[in-house]
């Protein structure tokens, strides 16, 4: 466990001592700030409509900081390094995970001054902004771990960012597809669907199912994750 | 040598195929078990987006695929609590669908279903349709419950003796008595039935609400027919009419005392007359669910205490062993044991009367005699179901379940309050410079600043480094 710890605080170490982790930070908060700006335009003083684009957002944020993560220890040639290493694949994964969600939640961080402001200047309902968070947070550990895994299983950076965005867009627009269906295959697809498991966070409630679906597709990922590292020793 | 290579190679994928089809199948299972719970916790405002237990008795009913159709401007909160709400009902059935319209950009739609105005709902179900009023989880959930009934029952409200008229908003009138029949799924007919023989057909229920002058012999009549040939009625006597409803009651074992009821352990403030009744004598559906209710200025009940052949009669509400009549209450209010009657004084009650006749209502075969079922629920008082009165305690529900019982309806809702979800903030120039300027300016801006302040001090560290190598 601590050689995952040590590799996750490198990874960090790592975004934050080059320009590219504060690029990218910087960058998604003005995105964010942009998306409040609109979605204050309502006359409300209420939130949903600011998570529910930043959920999407996530995605992208996911994929942009995981590709990273195995891809460039396959650029930079100390992959083979790591994996030679004594170091379990599990704790390689985990290490890596824990490095990008690291990164993920500094950016995350960074957009508490939204609700801060709105607090500020009108009377919200603190319950939606809490199960909102903690709705980015299960999100963001899932889409996190869905880019690792894209990651183990690609050698180019690029390769790996484009597949997991797209990945993961595909996953959450299935939804739209899911509606042209009927009967078992729409419930099954909509079910699949990241998107139908926002719903809950975004007005204020959190249902079991909700978090079992994003514990689930982390699972699934980190299991894959760890497969595919301890296919490529 | 290559078979002991390949051997536990082999060994190992097929080891990591069982492991992964048995995470699966743990996953699965899980999903599965979580969406069957359909376990939430609601952190919002008054736990706005948890459906009542009615509502969700409602959901569970539903058995055929049922369509919601939002027609509403698609923008700001209105459009998205909508989403919010239904997305509910459908995570609890799926075989509820809704969608949100916006008949400027599917005019066709719209017309398709009649549709002119914006905030329609309009729900289908069965080649049926109903409308509701609303997008909000009475509203829908009382539509879903016509669709699911088939049919509204009508409750024809006795007009022309000074009764309480359903469009009177002021604290004395009934305008959210009108409501509760809208919400829950009731047509209203007024009926007068001077010169009238009888009573219409189609009324399902008739109410007497605090008529203040005395019905005509013909009216009593009328009313009396439809009773004994199993009619439904809610009658709201009260001690400050002149009205004398013991004509129409006597006949099921229950009287009118009238007088004015004090209890001077359950009243509000000093006034003994503004009783808080808390005794329900009888397990009565009228009663279930109720945990007090507030009777100002009553008049007193008597129940036969050996109804005729077939009547039931159920003691819905009482005083405490304190309360009395007061028969003068002009004179003061002392207890006079000679003249006033004491206590627990009965206040509501509920009359069941069946008998088997031709043509009654056959549930069970017996041949072509069936059930006459007349129903009476009798109240000493017509204030509590008044817009001040309404909602306090359990007056409400008491109503809800009183119309329920009466029309012999299985699940109906006890409307909850509405609470206010708008929480404005307006959209000025200056707010918007503000929020500009903090969150996509400068909480980004002080990123980059403190990006470049630490890109500078470790190119600083690293300089040396370089120059000593």
């Amino acid at each position: 466990m601590r050689t995952a710890f040590t590799i996750a605080w490198r990874d960090v170490r790592s975004a934050y001592t080059r320009p590219v982790g504060y690029g990218v930070t910087a960058g998604f908060l003005a995105v964010s700030g942009v998306v409040l700006v609109t979605a204050l335009r309502g006359g409300e003083a209420r939130l949903d409509g600011w998570f529910a684009p930043l959920f999407v957002l996530s995605g992208v944020l996911a994929g942009l900081l995981s590709m990273r993560s195995f891809a460039e220890e396959e650029a930079a040639g100390t992959l083979e390094v790591l994996l030679t290493a004594p170091v379990r694949p599990w704790e390689a994964v985990l290490g890596k995970l824990l490095g990008v969600l690291g990164v993920f939640a500094v950016v995350i961080a960074g957009t508490l001054a939204a609700p801060v402001l709105v607090a500020a200047m009108g009377d919200p309902d603190a319950g939606p902004i809490l199960t909102g968070y903690a709705g980015l947070a299960l999100v963001g550990v899932a889409f996190v771990s869905a880019g690792v895994a894209v990651s183990a299983a690609t050698r180019s950076q690029l390769v790996a960012g484009t597949a997991s965005i797209g990945l993961l867009l595909a996953l959450w627009f299935g939804s739209v597809v899911a509606s042209t269906f009927s009967g078992r295959v729409r419930l099954v697809l909509e079910y699949l669907s990241p998107s139908n498991h926002v719903t809950g966070f975004l007005r204020g409630t959190v249902a079991l199912v909700d978090v079992v679906y994003f514990v689930s597709f982390t699972a699934l990922a980190v299991g894959a994750a760890v497969t595919i590292v301890a296919n490529r020793r | 040598m290559t078979g002991r290579v390949r051997g536990p190679r082999r060994a190992a994928v097929a080891a990591s195929v069982v492991v992964a089809m048995v995470v699966v199948a743990m996953v699965v299972v899980a999903n599965v078990w979580a969406y069957g719970t359909g376990a939430q916790a609601d952190l919002s405002a008054d736990r706005r987006f948890s459906l009542t237990p009615e509502t969700r008795e409602i959901i569970g009913r539903v058995d055929a695929p049922l369509r919601i159709s939002v027609f509403l401007n698609l923008e700001g909160g209105t459009a998205r609590d909508a989403r919010f709400l239904l997305a509910r009902y459908r995570e609890r059935n799926r075989r509820i669908d809704y969608r949100l319209v916006d008949p400027d950009q599917q005019p066709g739609e719209a017309r398709r279903l009649g549709v002119t105005t914006y905030a329609t709902v309009v729900l289908e179900y069965r080649g049926r349709r109903v409308d509701a009023p609303g997008v909000d989880e009475v509203e829908i959930s009382s539509a879903i419950l016509r669709l699911l009934r088939g049919s509204s029952p009508t409750v024809c409200l006795t007009t022309g003796h000074g009764e309480w008229t359903l469009d009177d908003t002021s604290r004395a009138g009934v305008s959210d008595l009108a409501e509760l029949f809208a919400n829950n799924a009731y047509e209203t007919r007024e009926i007068d039935l001077a010169g009238r023989a009888s009573v219409p057909d189609a009324c399902d229920v008739v109410a007497l609400l605090g008529p203040r002058v005395p019905l005509l012999p013909e009216e009593v009549d009328a009313l009396g027919a439809y009773a004994t040939a199993g009619g439904r009625l809610l009658v709201a006597a009260s001690p400050l009419s002149t009205t004398d409803p013991n004509p129409l009651l006597e006949p099921w074992s229950v009287r009118f005392v009238g007088g004015l009821v004090v209890d001077a352990r359950r009243s509000e403030g000093l006034d003994v007359s503004n009783l808080i009744v808390e005794r329900f004598p009888t397990t009565n559906p009228v009663v279930e669910g109720v945990p007090r209710l507030q009777f100002p200025a009553t008049g007193g009940l008597l129940a036969d205490s050996e109804p005729a052949r077939g009547i039931t009669v159920s003691e819905l509400a009482a005083t405490s062993d304190a309360g009395y009549i007061e028969s003068t209450p002009d004179d003061g209010i002392v207890f006079d044991a000679g003249a006033d009657v004491p206590g627990p004084v009965l206040v509501a009650a509920a009359v069941d009367a069946s008998r088997i006749e031709e043509g009654g209502e056959r549930r069970l075969r017996t041949g072509d005699a069936g059930i006459v079922r007349t129903r009476l629920v009798v109240t000493g008082n017509a204030e509590w179901f008044t817009n001040e009165f309404l909602g306090r305690l359990g007056n409400r529900r008491f109503m809800t379940n009183a119309l329920a019982w009466l029309a012999e309806e299985e699940g109906v809702l006890a409307a909850p309050s509405r609470v206010s979800t708008v929480r404005p903030l307006p959209w000025t120039a200056e707010r918007q410079a503000t929020v500009v300027a903090v969150t996509v300016v400068g909480v980004p801006a002080s990123v980059l600043a403190v990006g470049l302040g630490v890109w500078f001090v470790v190119r600083r560290r690293e300089r040396p480094r370089a120059a000593t190598r």
